[in-house]
């Protein structure tokens, strides 16, 4: 399951969430303020494969940039975990950036994002159709103290996944490797003594991973944080995760718990094999325990060492964003762009098993009127899809052309043909002042199309256990997705596969399709990734025609940072991106 | 011999007595009446009881409710990020305090609305708190001994136990307890819930304070002598006792009133109280404390109103205490 569900939460919990002002999103028209704006948006592009030549590395400069200097990071909470097999959520991603490598990863060159291999030297080689797949390592990549980066490090990091103890990873490759979901009980971790067979390694500089079904976008799965080497020798089990062994370009000096923490260089990290990290500044130092408004306003006096600040994931809370758009220096150090994370209502496919009622609820829904109390376009651009456009294969299209205001007319008579003219809807939402003032604007479109409305208001602290009930009783509920990797199979395959449906999962729509689930299996067994992209984005239109969900709006991302920064935009973890970096 | 004694004018009132020979009532009316303060708050006071009890009428003649959600009906009121068009939160001629950011509801209604959910928990609670802890305050004060001492610690438990703590926490499990999911809280219930829980808590003041009262009154002559002939405990309490409580006790009640307006507020605020779409002036506070810097108007007129209201209810209850005992101190 997808910890990132749990951001896109608390992003929209938050006071005011804000994203960002495109001046490239015609759909939102034009919007005061954003004529200014110089950021591009995370490019609708396919993430492609880079050939090993684009893998050798070092990355290519930034125009502009220099070694040296301080980057503050501001930060509302510390990273809850650093342990790359504990680390799913955003800002623990973004922070285990600076601190790990892995296999691949994603390499930005003005704009355009390639995977890339990162300590392999290229993306992997798959055969016996992508149940195979081998990656060759670099040479002279090095951990913290100076050893060598081994394949055994490579194999034992994804073993040390395994472990039960090390909860909170994503799952991907476990169930991949040993084709069950409940992957401890087939191996139970390194820490027993136990190896797993299904990755071997025939050298030092070679690994090779045997699944037991075929996944194309294996190259992307280990892009992952989670999947980083560990050297057995230096797991400190439980307590690497205040500590990690470092194979990046930094390593921790000082972590004090919910308070700061320093990285310097790693003396390791040579910048000639890294295709992907630049690390210009010298040192990270990270303060925790901010509210986002107080992170907002030092960013925007810029005293002394906040003028080289950033935040990971701090968004402009709508207090200041009527500051911020107005000020064209302000907006000139805003990073300003669709995240990957899309919002939308799940309808409980299992409570509304009525077509033509939960095609009566899409039309009749007021996204427009929910997204002026979020901060309306600065809060995210309507969608209609699934996908999100960062993901490779997306089509934007439309099947219900429902006004964002909603439609009670044409709600009315979908109501009357689906035999209950006024049907009871249970609307739950988490309990906070945005959301209250949500449901008032849900209840009363509902209303005006012949539903009668009950609302129920969820502490925000249960809202993702209530509403991840299988049993729940609810009817309409809010609920978000980022994908993994730019992939539909981190989208689709989790969220609307029905097999899947387990307290807590993804599915929070309860959405059981035989059809869809069989077709999710055979899009998964192709081989050619673009036929995959294509058939994904055809299955898309395929489980929209049974409005399982009301596609809302794709998150946008507004941040500020400080003027002594350069190289500052989003990455596709959905955070700011601090690879890019440097301190003028 | 019982009824002569009843009908004995008080102590303090028979030396503040001049010699025409006016009631203690009508002394306490003329000592009122000469306190301008005190006449300027009750008529703000009363201003507040009028335009809360009369919302629903005073929403009828200016042609809104606080329900309509006019800024997403009509455009033009407000801006794409849901904030008001024009100045001071949107104020004109047809929204005479503006229109809420987020939902376009009309400030006004909301907040004459949120008057009349303030005052009618708030002066529910006040009387549940008044009977309740005069009656327990006279039964300990007057039986002492053991009943005295065993009241008096539940009165101290009560009293220091961290009660907006366990508002928060209690109001929504109780109400979750006694709703199903599938079904709204009503909002009767989440007033009665709020009124339960902050009378469970608020007898405990009054009770100390009657209690006081009852200790030092029943060592008076005319109880002494009452007890002597055989006057029933009850009648002692009720006829005896009680007349001679009125002034602590209007006293009280007339600081009580803006307290728990204030703590209804809060409550609010802190999302334990009412919710939506139920008007009230504490999410009001809230969610204008959220929108401050963008709309500062929609903290303002919330924030002014209870400012005032509290202002002239607690200078009332001064001015009331001075005109009821006017030997005590300020």
């Amino acid at each position: 399951m997808n910890r990132r569900t749990r951001l896109s939460l608390a992003s929209a919990l938050a006071a005011g969430a804000l994203a960002t002002v495109s001046a490239c999103h015609s759909s939102n028209g034009a919007l005061p303020g954003a004529s200014g704006s110089s950021a591009a948006p995370v490019a609708k592009q396919a993430v492609s494969l880079g050939t090993a030549a684009d893998s050798t590395g070092p990355d290519p400069a930034v125009a502009g940039a220099k070694s040296g200097g301080t980057v503050t990071v501001l930060q509302q909470n510390d990273f809850s975990h650093l342990d790359p097999a504990r680390v799913y959520s955003s800002p623990n991603q973004t922070a285990d950036l600076l601190l790990t490598r892995q296999l691949t990863s994603y390499q930005y060159v003005n704009g355009t994002t390639r995977l890339v291999g990162d300590l392999a030297t290229g993306t992997g080689t798959p055969s016996d159709g992508d149940r195979t797949w081998t990656f060759t390592l670099k040479q002279g990549i090095k951990y913290q103290d100076g050893s060598t980066i081994t394949a055994q490090d490579i194999k034992y990091g994804v073993e040390r996944t395994f472990e039960a103890s090390l909860s909170g990873g994503p799952s991907y490759l476990q169930t991949w490797l040993t084709g069950t979901a409940n992957y401890s009980a087939a191996y139970p971790g390194p820490w027993g003594g136990k190896s797993l067979a299904a990755i071997q390694v025939p050298d030092s500089r070679t690994v090779v991973f045997h699944l037991t079904s075929p996944h194309a976008d294996f190259p992307y799965a280990v892009a992952m944080q989670a999947y980083s080497p560990v050297p057995a020798a230096h797991d400190t089990r439980t307590a690497f995760d205040q500590d990690p062994f470092s194979s990046g370009p930094y390593m921790i000096q000082s972590h004090q718990a919910d308070k700061s923490m320093v990285l310097v260089r790693s003396p390791g990290w040579n910048a000639a094999t890294d295709p992907v990290r630049h690390a210009y500044p010298d040192e990270w130092k990270f303060e925790f325990g901010g509210q986002p408004l107080d992170i907002d306003q030092r960013l925007i006096a810029a005293n002394s060492s906040d003028s080289t600040a950033m935040t990971f994931n701090t968004l402009v809370t709508s207090d200041v964003a009527e500051q911020v758009l107005s000020t064209p220096s302000l907006l000139a150090r805003t990073v300003d762009q669709v995240s990957p994370f899309s919002t939308y209502f799940d309808i409980n496919n299992k409570r509304i098993t009525n077509l033509k009622e939960r095609q009566a609820l899409l039309m009749a829904f007021p996204r427009q009127q929910v997204r002026e109390i979020f901060g309306g376009p600065l809060y995210g651009d309507y969608t209609n899809t699934i996908l999100s456009p960062v993901t490779n294969g997306y089509q934007n299209y439309d099947l219900y052309h429902a006004p964002v205001t909603g439609d009670p007319a044409a709600a009315q008579k979908l109501l009357a043909a689906s035999g209950n003219a006024h049907p009871t809807i249970v609307f739950a939402y988490a309990g906070t002042t945005q959301w209250e003032a949500a449901a008032v604007a849900v209840s009363t479109a509902l209303d005006k199309a012949g539903f009668k409305v009950v609302t129920h208001e969820v502490d925000s602290k249960d809202y993702y256990d209530e509403i991840g009930d299988v049993n729940n009783d609810f009817d309409l509920y809010y609920a978000g997705w980022g994908p993994d990797w730019p992939s539909a199979d981190t989208v689709i395959a989790p969220v609307f596969d029905g097999r899947l449906i387990a307290p807590d999962s993804p599915d929070t729509m309860l959405f059981n399709d035989p059809a869809v689930n069989k077709e999710i299996d055979r899009i998964n067994a192709e081989t050619d990734l673009s036929q995959q992209d294509q058939d994904w984005a055809a299955l898309d239109k395929k489980i929209m025609a049974e409005a399982p969900i009301i596609p809302w709006v794709d998150l946008r991302q507004v941040s500020l940072y400080g003027p002594g920064l350069g190289g500052v935009h989003l990455g596709f973890i959905g955070t700011v991106y601090p690879l890019d970096v440097y301190v003028k | 011999m019982a009824t002569l004694l009843t009908d004995a004018p008080l102590p303090e009132a028979t030396t503040a007595a001049p010699p025409e020979g006016r009631s203690p009532g009508a002394l306490a009316w003329r000592r009122f009446r000469r306190d301008r303060v005190g006449i300027a708050s009750g008529i703000v006071v009363a201003l507040f009881f009028v335009v809360g009890l009369g919302a629903p009428v005073i929403s009828w003649l200016y042609g809104k409710n606080p329900y309509t959600t006019y800024g997403q009906n009509q455009p033009g009121l407000l801006n794409p990020y849901g904030y008001p068009l024009g100045s001071m939160g949107g104020m004109s001629s047809h929204f005479w305090l503006g229109v809420e950011p987020g939902l376009g509801r009309d400030v006004f209604t909301q907040l004459i609305y949120g008057i009349r959910t303030s005052l009618l928990i708030s002066l529910t609670i006040v009387v549940i708190v008044t009977v309740l802890g005069t009656l327990v305050g006279l039964v300990a004060g007057y039986a002492g001994r053991w009943v005295d001492y065993s009241m008096s610690r539940v009165i101290d438990i009560v009293l220091c136990f961290p009660a907006t703590l366990f508002f928060i926490a209690f109001i929504p499990v109780a109400q979750s307890v006694f709703v199903s999911p599938t079904q709204e809280v009503p909002t009767w219930m989440r007033a009665a819930t709020v009124i339960l829980v902050l009378s469970a808590f608020g007898w405990a003041t009054t009770a100390r304070l009657i209690r006081g009262q009852v200790l030092s009154l029943r060592e008076r002559e005319f109880i002494q002598s009452a007890q002597v002939i055989g006057v029933p405990a009850r009648r002692i309490i009720l006829r005896e006792l009680l007349p001679n409580l009125w002034t602590p006790i209007l006293i009280s009640v007339s600081l009580a009133v803006p307290n728990y307006v204030t703590t209804e507020a809060a409550l609010s605020f802190l999302g334990a109280g009412m919710v939506e779409p139920t008007p009230d002036w504490g999410r009001m506070i809230q969610r204008g404390a959220e929108v401050y810097s963008a709309d500062f108007s929609y903290m303002l007129f919330p924030g002014l109103a209870m400012l005032v209201f509290v202002l002239a209810f607690n200078l009332l209850g001064d001015s009331v205490r001075d005109a009821l005992d006017p030997k005590s101190t300020r």
